[in-house]
């Protein structure tokens, strides 16, 4: 009986080594037959799986002897708030201008500089009654404030414009000056898709 | 001879073992992703057109704060049951190859009644400059609806993709089952002798194909977070993140299944087998006699 025993066992394990042979086999052979198609597969995967743990924000850090940020925020986070008290306005001022970001407050326009740099910054939001509803009441020399984690900037209203969306000319990014442009759809009272601007230009005074 | 006999036996329960592995690949894709029953139940159980229909009610807050509309306007301009109705004509077009295309038509009568109706209670005329600009809104919004729902982009690849998924599955299902019954035969033909052979044979062959299932499995998760997948957008990542999970669910556990048989029947193969050569042994030691 122990002698068919031990003949099982043997016999079981062998049978037990074949078939992990095997298996090694087709791994090895699907890896280098396959290999290719195999890792663009898992290439894709790992594209669409978006780990959002652990996720730091980065924030805005400025030089003020060289007029620059030395580290830019990430985009779409709030890195500061801006006021227009003439309006009751006091909303936080988000890096990027996508619809979501309009959603939650004003948004800053990612191709112009930021306050404090010396060029154009450009700011849009909603004429919804949360955001910029009383945009219309705003004259020349009222201020609006932009308080960065970095820095608190100044402006003061020096012109108001009615723009084309199409005419993107009449918000030039330039370097030389700092100067503000925050604009919102029109009209103000308009019912369904706006095809214009209301653009408030403003001197950094501060 | 017998050494050609051994080299054969071994190819044979190679190719079988690479024939179960395709099998229940086919068997598991055809019972999940290419069943349009599976699809429907996984979106319910995923929550889908719950989830869909907020996505859906923010994408539509981003056409507010422009338009000068209230808010309550775009209120139950669509309700959970439009957006299942419009996602089962999606499925049925892709599953049944229909030509359906999604209805917009009430969404849009719905948002210009409303605004009319708002803007009569204030006491406004709508000039038809007006009313022209609110039914491109109107419009706007239901291509956004659209958009959400169907994601159009991508539809008629998948259409294209499943009907050569399907094709090519029907005429792998054939050919791995005849190729099974002729291993079967070749293998029951080699064993003749010993018929009882067959048993390792068969056994090895099943705990190689539950060990590949068991080490892919296991490999995939170690590779790639199934749990963080984001396309499109939350809703669909949801659904998706859950099918991939059920499938490789279902394949690890047909794998430790397989494993199992596999492991049995070489301990049963291997019994009948000594049992028989002790049997054999007696007979040649009664005949020496």
């Amino acid at each position: 009986m122990h002698n068919k025993l031990v003949k099982l066992i043997k016999a079981t394990i062998i049978d037990l080594i074949v078939a992990l042979l095997v298996t090694a086999f087709l791994l090895i052979s699907l890896k280098i037959f396959f290999g290719q198609e195999i890792d663009l597969v898992f290439g894709i995967a790992n594209t669409i799986s978006i780990n959002t743990e652990n996720k730091t924000t980065k924030e805005a850090k400025y030089d003020a002897n060289a007029n620059k940020l030395t580290s830019y925020p990430e985009y779409g986070t709030q890195y500061a708030t801006i006021q227009i008290p003439k309006i009751n306005v006091d909303l936080p001022l988000f890096f990027g201008d996508t619809m979501e970001i309009l959603k939650k407050g004003v948004g800053h326009s990612s191709g112009s500089y930021f306050p404090g740099e010396g060029g154009s910054v450009i700011c849009m939001g909603h004429n919804s009654k949360n955001v910029f509803r009383r945009f219309g009441e705003l004259q020349i020399g009222d201020e609006i404030t932009i308080k960065a984690n970095y820095g608190e900037f100044k402006y003061e209203i020096y012109d108001m414009q009615i723009v084309e969306e199409t005419e993107t000319y009449k918000l030039p990014i330039q370097e030389n000056e700092e100067k503000l442009m925050v604009y919102t759809c029109y009209p103000f009272n308009n019912i369904g898709y706006a095809t214009q601007r209301y653009v408030v230009y403003a001197n950094l005074v501060k | 001879m017998k050494l050609a006999i051994k080299i054969l036996k071994a190819v044979l329960v190679l190719v079988l073992t690479a024939v179960i592995i395709g099998i229940v690949t086919i068997k598991v894709a055809s019972s999940t992703i290419l069943d349009e029953a599976y699809a429907h139940k996984m979106l319910q159980t995923s929550k889908y057109y719950d989830n869909l229909h907020e996505e859906i009610k923010s994408a539509f807050e981003n056409y507010i704060g422009p338009s000068g509309i209230d808010e309550i306007i775009l209120d139950d301009v669509c309700s959970v049951e439009d957006i299942q109705k419009d996602t089962e004509t999606i499925l049925g077009n892709i599953y049944e190859g229909t030509d359906k295309k999604v209805n917009t038509d009430e969404i849009k009568k719905r948002i210009i009644d409303k605004i009319n109706q708002k803007v009569k209670e204030q006491e406004e005329i709508i000039t038809d400059k007006m009313q022209a600009s609110i039914n491109k809104f109107a419009e706007t919004v239901a291509d956004e609806y659209i958009s959400t729902i169907s994601h159009t982009e991508y539809e008629e690849k998948i259409n294209e993709a499943y009907k050569k998924i399907t094709k090519i599955v029907e005429f792998s299902q054939k050919a791995l089952f005849i190729a099974v019954a002729v291993i079967f035969i070749l293998l029951v033909a080699l064993n003749i002798k010993k018929i009882y052979y067959i048993a390792s044979n068969i056994g090895i062959a099943l705990l190689s194909s539950g060990t590949f299932i068991t080490a892919t499995y296991y490999i995939i998760n170690s590779k790639v977070k199934v749990s963080q997948f984001k396309i499109l957008n939350n809703s669909i990542s949801l659904v998706l993140q859950n099918i991939v999970t059920d499938i490789l669910n279902m394949f690890v556990n047909i794998g430790w299944i397989l494993l199992a048989i596999g492991i049995v029947a070489i301990i049963v193969g291997n019994i009948i087998k000594i049992i028989n050569t002790e049997e054999g042994k007696k007979k040649e030691r009664k005949w020496k006699n």
